[in-house]
């Protein structure tokens, strides 16, 4: 009885509820030198070694009839315009809105909720691309624009062959993805839109990277399901404390704890 | 501002950053404008010392634009700089900031060549806007000289710790 007085006492001396089944600002320093280093990873294979990395051959160079007759279907004749495009929601729509509805979601609470929410979407979102990163430069996939380019009209790069999978769409899948997760687990009312935004943009950015010339139909659907199941997987499985909303709060006869189950 | 000028300066600010006022990341994206024309811009920052006069900036930023006769012109570009707020911790924070970096381009879908890897020296000023909860909006223009002079315009979101 003493006991349950003392800490009757003590919940109710702090300012505000006290989190039974979140992470300590201890666990979110370390959560952020975890992200800090998948993306330090990240950038190191893609923007330091990527010509050391990437195949200069192609194993895997010719395509099927489906990804040729999707590819009649869906490129653009302007494939720089598609290109620029499916940067433009790739690389800055999709992460601002996964980013920024998941913000807006979660508003009225402080910036360690925000943070908690947040962290997960980055992370999956490094991970997928990591996954995806290793995947490129060990299938060397050729890429639509290097095989159908005319003789002599092409100086090589290292990105022509790297088509398997898109890294755009996982990428985006997996922002989108994640951060509905996170939403939803939360009971945010703003989930719907979160999921729908995330996942227009993320299937808009697929599409043009088909119409861009840069990516066949299987590797833009391959990386829809990675981008997926990452995205689905990573708060889940590494933040399993995103949806127990449960808070310690006192009451008139000593404790409660009240939340979602 | 000189090169030796920005290394030293960053070399004055780093040991400050240990013992910094607030931890800024953000992530967005805007317009690069380089000799060649307007292309699309994005990228992910970290401010250390957000909130103090002096702070110290390490970010990422990659562009992409679209070439004469087809393909592109893939930019990277990794950088550190050093942020001065004479108001850092008002709602809205005006700040300029100068470094250095490294710039690599890459064409793909292309007859042109990409030019070689080289420094990259940033420049340029911006707005952060606290919007509360530890939210910050963050608008800057920055000019960047390297192989290929470009210009950048854009908006990020992120959160202040």
């Amino acid at each position: 009885m003493i006991c349950r007085l003392a800490v009757a006492l003590a919940v109710t001396a702090a300012a505000r509820p006290a989190r039974a089944d979140g992470p300590s600002d201890r666990t979110r320093e370390v959560e952020a030198a975890v992200t800090t280093a998948m993306g330090a990873a990240y950038l190191v294979a893609e923007v330091g070694f990527s010509r050391q990395l990437s195949p200069t051959t192609c194993t895997w160079c010719d395509p099927d009839g489906f990804d040729a007759g999707a590819r009649n279907l869906l490129r653009w004749r302007d494939t720089s315009l598609a290109n620029t495009l499916s940067d433009a929601t790739g690389y800055v729509s999709a992460p601002l809105a996964a980013a920024g509805l998941t913000i807006l979601a979660g508003r009225g609470h402080d910036w360690r909720r925000h943070y908690d929410d947040v962290v997960p979407i980055v992370q999956a979102a490094i991970a997928a691309s990591l996954v995806q990163h290793v995947t490129k430069v060990t299938v060397a996939r050729q890429r639509p624009y290097a095989h159908y380019a005319a003789p002599g009209t092409l100086v090589p790069s290292e990105e022509d062959n790297v088509s398997f999978w898109s890294g755009h769409t996982s990428l985006t899948f997996a922002l989108a993805v994640s951060a509905g997760t996170v939403t939803s687990s939360r009971g945010y009312a703003l989930a719907p839109v979160v999921w729908a935004t995330g996942l227009g943009l993320a299937a808009a950015t697929g599409y043009l990277r088909i119409a861009a010339d840069r990516h066949y139909a299987t590797d833009a659907l391959t990386g829809a399901v990675m981008g997926t199941l990452v995205g689905y997987a990573w708060p889940k499985l590494v933040h399993p404390w995103i949806g127990r909303d449960v808070d310690v709060v006192p009451t008139a006869n000593g404790l409660a704890a009240v939340g979602r189950f | 501002m000189r090169p030796g000028a920005i290394i030293l300066a960053i070399a004055v600010c780093a040991p400050r950053a240990v013992r910094a006022d607030g931890v800024t990341a953000t992530v967005g994206g805007g317009l690069d404008v380089a000799h060649d024309g307007t292309g699309v811009a994005w990228g992910t920052r970290v401010t250390i010392g957000s909130r103090d006069l002096l702070g110290l900036e390490l970010g990422f930023v990659g562009t992409d634009h679209a070439l004469a006769g087809g393909g592109s012109l893939d930019g990277n570009a990794v950088d550190a700089a050093v942020r001065l707020a004479p108001w850092p911790r008002h709602a809205w924070t005006p700040y300029a900031f100068a470094g250095l970096g490294w710039q690599r381009y890459d064409t793909s879908g292309s007859m042109m060549r990409a030019p070689a890897d080289a420094p990259t020296w940033p420049a340029g000023g911006g707005l952060q806007f606290r919007l509360g909860g530890g939210v910050v909006l963050d608008a800057r223009a920055t000019y960047r000289a390297s192989t290929i002079d470009s210009w950048t315009a854009g908006a990020s979101l992120g959160l202040e710790l």
